[in-house]
């Protein structure tokens, strides 16, 4: 799947976000977005998603210009780790079900096995499936979340600031997981240095 | 037994009563004397004017005017519930009605048709007065579902969009906002019916053992009317709460 920006401008209210902003990402590349806090990075990734539309311009999906049900198929094929991890309240197991449970889930038939198995590899505790979600630290969400976007098994993972609140051992073991998911294409906002470090990965620099 | 009539020295007397109020707020210092006085003058006009087209609506009882006063209380019934929620009208009129005109129509047929067992389903006496007792139930459960969940969905922003790009359904996406908002709305009723007889001896009932009906006639028609008010709250709560997703939310899950 390639995502195109061709000429886009964006606005809220005065401010001007994006500007004649113009990109196209293959399936299978390896972007890392730059740029200052209020530049619009995560504005980009909610246009891409469809939670935002485009003052003037074009997103093509593939080539085609989007539309609702292009955005209903991009949903299903991306997995989204948004900058403030949100999943609801109540027992992080029961929200888990709960978001499997969706339709565009089901084929995933051994996410709690997996969830098992990829629980250690990020310094999590089984029985933080128990707790209160509430009860977390950011830290505990982020790689919450991190897991459940790894369980969805989609092709291409949008990842807004996800290593920012991780101690240096936990940044390199997540961009260490990344590195190896050569079959995936990885979009990535982080000011965290060891992103550049992932072979292949392209910059696009959101200032100006 | 018949009710005793209220003469004009009674009505004299009734307002009088005013007078307690309006020294107390003196008194205190309160600054309701206004607000109480134009609500007391609301009530008396309203009643009025309804008392005496009622008088006229079962005198005539003719089958189309009835049927419209119904659909002009539906209409007044949505109109204030989306100004109370400062919801968009041109939006939010459609499913509002919609859900009001479904849920009470059902209500009142199935009350005059199936628990009275009434010659005229659509006779004044019955049709306009059950509905109208009704409709006010279900306009207040249309206020606070449609309250809670558009309030509480933009509060929620980042989980909603969360659950969206995971693929769900629009109807998926907002099935917790769907719960808590159906759920907020039902339970003051759930609530109140489960002290009904405990407490207060409910409105309904009074009127019409003052109008001489026997306390146990006027308790079955009190559990008749408490059940079908029930049903046809929670029928418009669901139907206005989803009739108003299928207008507002688009298929992607923005409104
Ligand atoms: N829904 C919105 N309404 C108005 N302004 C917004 C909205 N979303 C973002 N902004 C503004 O747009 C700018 C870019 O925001 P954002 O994309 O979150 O930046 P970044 O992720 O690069 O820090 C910020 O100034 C922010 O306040
Ligand atoms: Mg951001």
């Amino acid at each position: 799947m390639t995502i195109q920006f061709k000429n886009v401008f964006k606005r809220y209210d005065k401010k001007i976000i994006f500007d004649d902003l113009s990109f196209q990402i293959r399936a299978g590349a390896r972007i890392l977005f730059l740029g200052p806090s209020g530049t619009g990075k995560t504005t980009l990734f909610q246009l891409i998603l469809g939670f935002d539309t485009v003052d003037s311009g074009e997103i093509l999906i593939d080539g085609e210009p989007v539309n609702p049900l292009l955005i209903n198929d991009l949903r299903k094929k991306v997995a989204y780790i948004p900058q403030i991890v949100e999943l609801g309240q109540g027992i992080v197991k029961d929200i888990l079900d709960e978001l499997m449970s969706f339709q565009a889930n089901t084929r995933l038939t051994h996410w709690q096995e997996k969830l098992t198995a990829l629980l250690p590899k990020f310094n999590l505790e089984a029985h933080i499936l128990e707790q209160q979600f509430s009860m977390l630290s950011g830290g505990e969400k982020q790689r919450l979340a991190i897991i459940i976007a790894i369980l969805l098994e989609r092709e291409i993972f949008l990842l807004d600031e996800p290593t920012a609140a991780l101690d240096t051992a936990l940044k390199q073991k997540i961009t260490h997981y990344f590195s190896e998911r050569t079959d995936a294409t990885l979009l990535i906002i982080s000011h965290d240095v060891e992103w550049r470090q992932l072979d292949g990965i392209k910059t696009i620099n959101l200032t100006q | 037994m018949s009710t005793p009539d209220i003469s004009w020295m009674g009505i004299f007397f009734m307002i009088l009563l005013l007078v307690i109020p309006i020294v107390l707020d003196y008194w205190l210092r309160l600054k309701l004397a206004k607000d109480i006085i134009i609500s007391v003058v609301r009530m008396l006009v309203q009643l009025s004017l309804m008392g005496l087209f009622l008088e006229y609506l079962i005198q005539w009882d003719s089958l189309a005017l009835n049927i419209t006063w119904f659909f002009v209380m539906v209409f007044a019934a949505s109109h204030s519930a989306i100004q109370r929620n400062k919801l968009s009208f041109r939006r939010f009129w459609k499913p509002i009605m919609g859900a009001m005109v479904i849920a009470v129509a059902f209500a009142v047929l199935y009350f005059n048709a199936l628990i009275i067992n009434a010659k005229d389903l659509f006779s004044a006496r019955f049709f306009v007065v059950i509905s109208g007792m009704i409709l006010g139930n279900s306009m207040k459960g249309i206020i606070i579902v449609l309250d809670k969940f558009y309030t509480n969905i933009s509060k929620e922003k980042h989980r909603y969009f969360y659950r969206l790009s995971m693929g769900a359904s629009r109807f998926e996406a907002l099935r917790p906002w769907i719960q808590q908002s159906i759920r907020a709305s039902l339970q003051p009723i759930i609530a109140t019916t489960a002290t009904m007889g405990l407490v207060s001896i409910p409105g309904m009932m009074t009127g019409q053992m003052l109008g001489g009906s026997s306390p146990m006639l006027a308790i079955k028609y009190q559990m008749a009317i408490v059940l079908v008010i029930f049903v046809a709250m929670i029928i418009s709560v669901v139907l206005a709460l989803f009739f108003s997703i299928w207008v507002v939310i688009n298929r992607n899950g923005n409104f």
